[in-house]
């Protein structure tokens, strides 16, 4: 059952940095509220304040400039970044990311940045920011800072934000032509369900693997050491199987209600796998 | 037989009020002055109940009542009285109510419950009825042996087994030294629960007179109404129990759930209304959970493909009060040896206290555990013998002639499950349905395909006077309104009544309503809504009852024309003379009575009744469990084709089947809805549904984003469903019960299919992706899984 709180919708950015100055440590921003009024209800988050993101104009921004990118403001909820024809076309792991994100209705409300700054194990739609290279757009009365998705997550639940600052959006730089991405992720059920594992990989124009998982470490991560083994082999379908292998070193999953780490370390090689050899076979192409 | 409405598909009555969202349900309703309750739950699952201080919480503004299990004494149970509304002494599982309050809002009343101090002896933990009926296990009821209880119930008083069944036929013993082949194996079907859309809710008012009203989502208004009346020591009459439109039930809201609870309640606060509607989580340990049966099979072969004997040992958690989970040990040992004649039995079914929330009905009751594990044992045997499954089944199948497991003969109307296994098999993909393991499309390496099926029977089980009830009123425009005590609770009961009502009343289905609610001071009687029974038992009540209308009709008529009654039929509306039709009286103009031309009245208003009560029905014998308690059976049997993914284990059910008797089918449309769709609940148990608890008894996945059920991607690419129609000589027209049945055969077709696809046995459920790699990596072992 909810506690009490008070509920302020700011129509400025001052406004709600003011806000977040006297209150931040008391408050939680809230977005489309589809996790943190799950926590509310359950009591296990009890904020003085919640602070709705949703009517600052910036917010509300989802625009693709070519030759800088693409901007996702805080407001923009997963259905308007799965059906966005830009993200479908250049960023395509992202679109698939957000496309399996719980149901249609939910993705109307939940948005991307409420996404990654609830900063669970096992965001979906972290792992294809962390192969764009995203980065995570943060503001504060005492000014605005720029981080890369990869240093944003700190630990379960933890990300660099400070009370007082929250974030507007997150830019991702444009892909090269001849960029592939993909985004595969195991659930219990064929239905909408967290994911067991969830597994995006990239493919740049100049054959350089980008390969990011979700639900199988503390954090979303980014398989850096994998990828530069990738790189410095020949595109064959012995690197997708070797790819496969070895990411299972670089994982640290955890048991629960959802799965066994055993059968996470498993899924998780299958899907690196499965996700290399779709690339490299030239699947998830974006042609400009 | 020529109908006009039995056989058809006629549309749903509350169709469009429940689409829209206009349909009122217990949550929806508000009364006067209306207060809310909220309950404190154990956090622990066994223990002593030191103290209970609520003073903190009485003090709260807005806080009306703080309530513990100190002021109600009384216990109750329907087959055995073993728990309190709210806990006293001691607590037996995690879930159980220790206290409540009673507030001006839910809000309120959630902040005085963390006011309430709760100090706790902890006892040690059994949550596995195979450890629970070991010798100095931890015991749950210490006095278990001073417990009122129902004739049949058969407890063992210093343990933990609330109900021993016994079945015995035959010479086991020689049978065994006789066999050409044994076959031993042990079979678990998890705790699951019901996953109710609707939560459970309760609203009671005790009135200044004294009479006390529930409002509950129940399936059994009438036991709600004995078992309050019990608890407060009201008289039936002065205990009135609503029941509005339920937002499914499957069992896991019939005999009483929190409305005992509900009702004690309302006594705190007399004249006041309080309402008590569960939060989702609640449901998962705060209600009845559902199946939760581990068996033992050890079944005698000959050479020639005949099962001679069978030893069956059930084991069934029960959690920690016994609740309706009492008869589920009876009626899953009098189905375990699935549809087949077995001349040499002993079975051995047991109950047990555990410190899970109890177990209660849960759509099948019994029989999809008990045909998990003998539909798995008979492919399992056929194939360690070399024949060819489908035969194996057809040369013991039980028919008209043979004997089932309680001694009943089987006659030709009982139906025909060899024709529903040869359709299935059929349609499977006809005789090359064994062909073996098969590679997916395209000889894809990655991906196995594989077929089984599994043969079915169901009976309800019921007590043996289940009665049933109806009441005809027939209106002034010539349509009736119908009056009956089952419950609708998404089945579409109302429906098929309907149609019974206008096929024997000779009325369109459009000029006969079923009342849409039940209230058990003006419904007639009725046991329960539960065991498939009530297209049967109320259906029979329903024709009694549209007798009685036509032979008022008649004599009403007969006295109208000066002929006598027996020249008379009835039709399209209307009492007209057999030999000369065009002389007739429309039933509008008899309905409230007709008067002649000088003002004089011929007959009264016509009011049929009609009351029906099963025959012939007896306990089974304590010692060997023959006897007649079986109404009727439903045969069938299901088949599934599945494809699994041997990378990551994934299982996709290309295909289920479904071929049931179920005697004369009076709205295919729904009843093809009710067997698919308990043919899915059935698909979750069997890929995904457990409960899972914390070594110390706590339920870790009692919400939706921790259990999860199938959805529509979920259910298999091509559903069939096939009826034969045995016509049911005990049943409205020729109907047998269908509700329950689609459950039953899923779990072990799939496991079926599943050890065909891949070479592997599975004897747990549900058998999940990560069950699949283990078994295929060969790390299977136990109950997971075992290469063959
Ligand atoms: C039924 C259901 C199914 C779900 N399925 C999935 C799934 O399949 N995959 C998945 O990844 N997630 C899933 N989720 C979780 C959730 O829906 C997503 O994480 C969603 O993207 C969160 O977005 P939101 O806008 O609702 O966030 P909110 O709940 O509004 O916020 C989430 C967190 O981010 C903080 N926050 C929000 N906006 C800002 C901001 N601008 N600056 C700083 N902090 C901010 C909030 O304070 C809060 O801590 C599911 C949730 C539910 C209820």
């Amino acid at each position: 059952m909810l506690g009490n709180f008070d509920y302020v919708k700011p129509k400025t950015l001052t406004e709600a940095l003011e806000y977040l100055d006297r209150h931040g440590p008391e408050s939680k921003l809230m977005a489309g509220g589809t996790d943190l009024l799950v926590l509310v209800r359950r009591n296990l988050a009890m904020p003085a304040h919640l602070v709705d993101v949703k009517g600052i104009a910036e917010t509300g921004r989802l625009e693709f400039i070519p030759g800088q990118g693409l901007f996702i403001g805080a407001s923009v909820t997963v259905n308007e970044v799965a059906g966005s024809e830009a993200v479908k076309e250049r960023y395509p792991a992202l679109a698939q990311a957000a496309g399996s994100l719980a149901s249609h209705q939910l993705r109307n409300r939940a948005t991307l940045v409420g996404n990654i700054c609830n900063a669970s194990p096992g965001a979906d739609l972290a792992p294809p920011l962390l192969v764009f290279e995203a980065v995570v757009h943060m503001v504060s009365l005492l000014g605005s800072r720029m981080v890369p998705v990869a240093e944003f997550f700190t630990g379960v639940k933890k990300t660099v934000l400070r009370p007082e600052e929250m974030v507007i959006g997150v830019s991702l730089p444009e892909p090269p032509p001849g960029d592939r991405s993909l985004y595969l992720k195991q659930a219990r059920i064929k239905g909408h369900d967290l994911g067991i594992v969830g597994v995006a990989a990239r493919l740049t124009g100049e054959k350089r693997f980008c390969l990011a998982m979700s639900a199988v470490a503390p954090t979303p991560i980014r398989l850096f050491q994998l990828e530069q083994t990738l790189n410095a082999q020949p595109l064959s379908p012995a690197l997708a199987e070797r790819a496969g292998e070895e990411a299972r070193r670089w994982i640290h999953p955890i048991s629960d209600v959802r799965s066994s780490a055993e059968y996470r370390t498993h899924v998780a090689g299958v899907l690196v796998k499965r996700a290399v050899a779709r690339l490299i076979s030239g699947e998830g192409t974006y042609d400009a | 037989m020529n109908f006009k409405v039995i056989g058809t598909e006629a549309p749903r009555p509350d169709g469009r009020e429940k689409v829209t969202g206009a349909a009122v349900f217990v949550a929806d309703l508000r009364m006067p002055g209306m207060l809310h309750a909220r309950v404190l739950r154990s956090g622990q699952a066994h223990a002593r109940l030191r103290r209970v201080d609520v003073s903190r919480a009485q003090a709260l503004d807005g806080v009306k009542a703080v309530v513990t299990g100190a002021r109600f004494q009384r216990p109750f149970g329907i087959c055995i009285t073993d728990q309190f509304p709210l806990a006293r002494d001691k607590v037996r599982f995690a879930g159980e109510p220790v206290a409540a309050v009673i507030a001006v809002s839910e809000q309120v009343a959630d902040e005085a419950l963390k006011l309430i101090e709760v100090e706790y002896d902890p006892l040690p933990v059994v949550l596995d009825p195979r450890e629970a009926i070991r010798p100095g296990a931890p015991l749950l009821h210490e006095d278990l042996g001073s417990y009122a209880r129902v004739a049949g119930i058969n407890p063992c008083p210093g343990t933990n087994i609330f109900h021993h069944f016994k079945i015995r036929r035959g010479e086991l013993e020689e049978t065994f030294h006789r066999a050409d082949h044994v076959v031993d194996r042990e079979y678990e079907f998890p705790s699951v629960h019901h996953v109710q859309l609707e939560p459970h809710g309760a609203i009671a008012r005790l009135s200044p007179g004294g009479d006390l009203t529930v409002w509950s989502s129940s399936q059994a208004p009438f036991v709600v109404r004995h078992t309050v009346s019990r608890l407060l020591g009201l008289p039936a009459s002065k205990v009135r129990v609503v029941v509005p439109y339920v937002g499914g039930g499957f069992g896991g809201k019939s005999d009483v759930t929190i409305e005992p609870l509900a009702a004690c309640l309302a006594t705190a606060v007399p004249g006041r209304a309080v309402r008590l509607v569960l939060a989702r989580e609640e449901m998962f340990d705060g209600t009845v959970i559902g199946r939760g049966l581990y068996a033992r099979y050890r079944t005698a072969v000959t050479r020639e493909g005949r099962i001679i004997g069978e030893e069956i040992l059930l084991t069934l958690n029960g959690g920690g009060y016994g609740d309706y989970a009492v008869n589920i040990v009876g009626g899953a040992a009098a189905s375990a040896t699935g549809p087949y004649e077995i001349p040499n039995l002993k079975i051995d079914a047991y109950g047990l206290y555990t410190n899970t929330p109890p177990t209660g009905a849960c759509r099948g009751y019994g029989h999809p555990e008990v045909h998990w594990a003998c539909e798995r044992q008979r492919e399992i045997i056929a194939r360690e013998m070399g024949i060819d499954p489908v035969e194996f089944r057809l040369r013991n199948i039980l028919g008209p002639g043979k004997s089932n497991a309680l001694g009943q003969i089987m006659e030709e109307d009982h139906g025909r499950v060899d024709l529903c296994i040869r359709k299935v098999v059929e349609d499977l993909a006809g005789p090359r349905y064994f062909a073996g393991r098969g590679h997916g499309p395209g000889g894809r390496p990655a991906v196995r395909r594989g077929k089984g099926i599994a043969a079915f029977m169901k009976a309800p089980v019921m007590p043996t006077n289940a009665q049933s009830g109806a009441i005809i009123r027939l209106n002034e425009d010539g349509g009736a309104t119908v009056s009956v005590g089952a419950v609708e609770m998404g089945q579409g009961t109302y429906t098929a009544l309907g149609q019974i009502a206008a096929e024997a009343l000779r009325l369109p289905v459009e000029m006969v309503r079923v009342v849409p609610f039940v209230d058990t001071e003006v419904s007639p009687y009725e046991w329960q809504t539960v065991a498939s029974h009530t297209t049967w038992a109320v259906g029979n009540a329903i024709l009694m009852a549209a007798a009685d209308v036509l032979d008022q009709l008649k004599v009403a008529a007969g006295a109208a024309f000066g002929v006598s009654p027996e020249e008379l039929e009835a039709g399209e509306g209307k009492i007209f003379l057999r030999e000369a039709p065009v002389v007739s009286l429309p039933y509008s103009r008899l309905a409230l009575g007709c008067t002649r031309s000088d003002g004089s009245a011929v007959n009264r208003p016509v009011i049929g009744r009609g009351t029906f009560v099963p025959s012939g029905l007896t306990y089974p014998d304590p010692e060997t469990g023959q006897g007649n308690p079986a109404a009727d059976w439903t045969f069938g049997c299901q088949g599934a084709e599945v494809e699994v993914d041997l990378r990551t284990g994934e299982i996709t059910v290309l295909k289920l089947v479904t071929a049931i008797d179920a005697g004369r089918i009076i709205n295919p449309l729904l009843a093809r809805g009710q067997v698919l769709g308990a043919a899915a609940q059935a698909l979750g148990s069997t890929l995904f549904e457990k409960l899972i608890y914390s070594e110390a008894g706590i339920m870790r996945n009692r919400s939706l984003t921790d259990y999860k059920i199938p959805g529509p991607e979920d259910m298999p690419l091509q559903t069939r469903v096939i009826f034969v129609e045995t016509p049911e000589k005990t049943g409205p027209y020729g109907a047998r019960g269908l509700g329950e049945h689609g459950t039953v055969g899923v779990p072990p077709a799939i496991g079926n299919a599943l050890a065909n696809a891949l070479g592997a046995d599975f004897y747990a459920l549900p058998i999940t992706a990560a069950d699949v790699i283990r078994a295929l990596k060969g790390k299977g072992g136990g109950l997971r899984a075992q290469t063959f």
